[in-house]
């Protein structure tokens, strides 16, 4: 859907980093780079922007 | 008792506390995780939401955006502890209001459209976004910030990854070990180095006390223990407030909950006597 706020485990804030993440990795930035540069330390942290996919475009149709 | 800081960055500390015991520095860890007061929207009037998402859902993304806010300078009560009785007013609520149109273009909508009422408050971060708009769609709203602690909602946590362990001594007879390079590859975190044929610790600072290596040396030839007087403290600052403060501010209420058991302790004794 949405990028979530903060990571599920530890609570620390993720979403102000996800679309520098994407933008960087869409451009065939190693993501494991581009994580340690935004400092995103924790596994936790790191599967949250790994893991994600963006849907909101798919329902933007649908208000 | 003494600090030695390991590392300190704007929204993170590691550190040594030395002659405590573990009993305290739980006690310092469940207070910033679950005592520490932070502010955070907690009510949202939807004024009209022609969004993708429902209103629920936008409510709770704003109820988790960390908002900046200075204990020193802008004194806030507890709504519950207010002089308005719960009903919410300038000394216990700040008001963020945001307001997004879109005509054809679709555009997000981010933290930074955020309007506080108060200088001072606002959040941590401009780029979080809450929600996308389509083509002539609008979003419309009112936020309630208020003071709240990590025991009602972990939204109110002001840390994240606060814990300690205790400090790794490394016991080594090097008559007994045959293979120095097996042990030193065993250990993931990289604690070990081999100088002149011999295995030796390079970083201690990285061991958490696994034991894994001793299961690649002989018997007895590594041995990892700890010092239990000796406790390596981390945490990450979720708000911006400074870690020192944040230790300061949990210390203070530590303090506060002991004269207050000691007041009632008083009292009863006192009422024992008579």
């Amino acid at each position: 859907m949405i990028i979530p706020v903060r990571c599920w485990t530890c609570g620390s804030l993720i979403a102000d980093k996800w679309e520098e993440f994407h933008e960087r990795v869409e451009n065939n930035e190693n993501p494991e780079k581009v994580l340690d540069d935004l400092k995103v330390n924790r596994w936790c942290c790191r599967r949250m922007l790994i893991a994600h996919i963006d849907l909101i475009d798919e329902i933007l149709p649908f208000s | 008792m003494d600090i030695d800081i390991i590392e300190l960055l704007p929204n993170s500390v590691k550190f040594i506390l030395e002659d405590t015991s573990i009993a305290f520095a739980n006690a310092i860890r469940r207070i910033a995780i679950a005592e520490v007061p932070t502010l955070v929207i907690e009510d949202v009037y939807v004024l009209k939401n022609t969004s993708p998402l429902f209103d629920e859902f936008i409510a709770q993304r704003l109820g988790l955006i960390p908002l900046k806010y200075d204990a020193d300078t802008l004194e806030l009560n507890f709504r519950d502890e207010c002089d308005c009785n719960g009903i919410g007013c300038n000394l216990c609520t700040v008001t963020l209001t945001i307001s997004k149109e879109t005509s054809q273009e679709p555009a997000i909508v981010y933290s930074g459209d955020l309007i506080s009422s108060q200088e001072g408050v606002e959040p941590i971060s401009s780029k979080i976004p809450i929600v996308k708009l389509g083509p002539n769609q609008a979003l419309e709203l009112e936020c309630m910030a208020q003071l709240g602690t990590g025991k009602n909602h972990a939204k109110w946590q002001p840390v994240s990854a606060m814990g300690y362990q205790f400090y790794p001594v490394i016991e080594i007879d090097h008559e007994k070990i045959k293979d120095p390079k097996k042990v030193a590859d065993a250990c993931y975190r990289n604690v070990f180095s081999i100088k002149n044929g011999k295995l030796t610790v390079e970083n201690l600072l990285n061991c958490n006390l696994c034991g894994y290596c001793t299961d690649f040396a002989e018997p007895g030839a590594v041995q990892i223990k700890h010092d239990s007087s000796k406790i390596i403290f981390s945490f990450e600052i979720n708000n911006g407030m400074p870690p020192s403060k944040l230790m300061e501010k949990a210390g203070e209420i530590l303090l506060s909950r002991i004269d207050e058991l000691k007041n009632k302790l008083e009292v009863i004794t006192t009422s024992e006597e008579e």
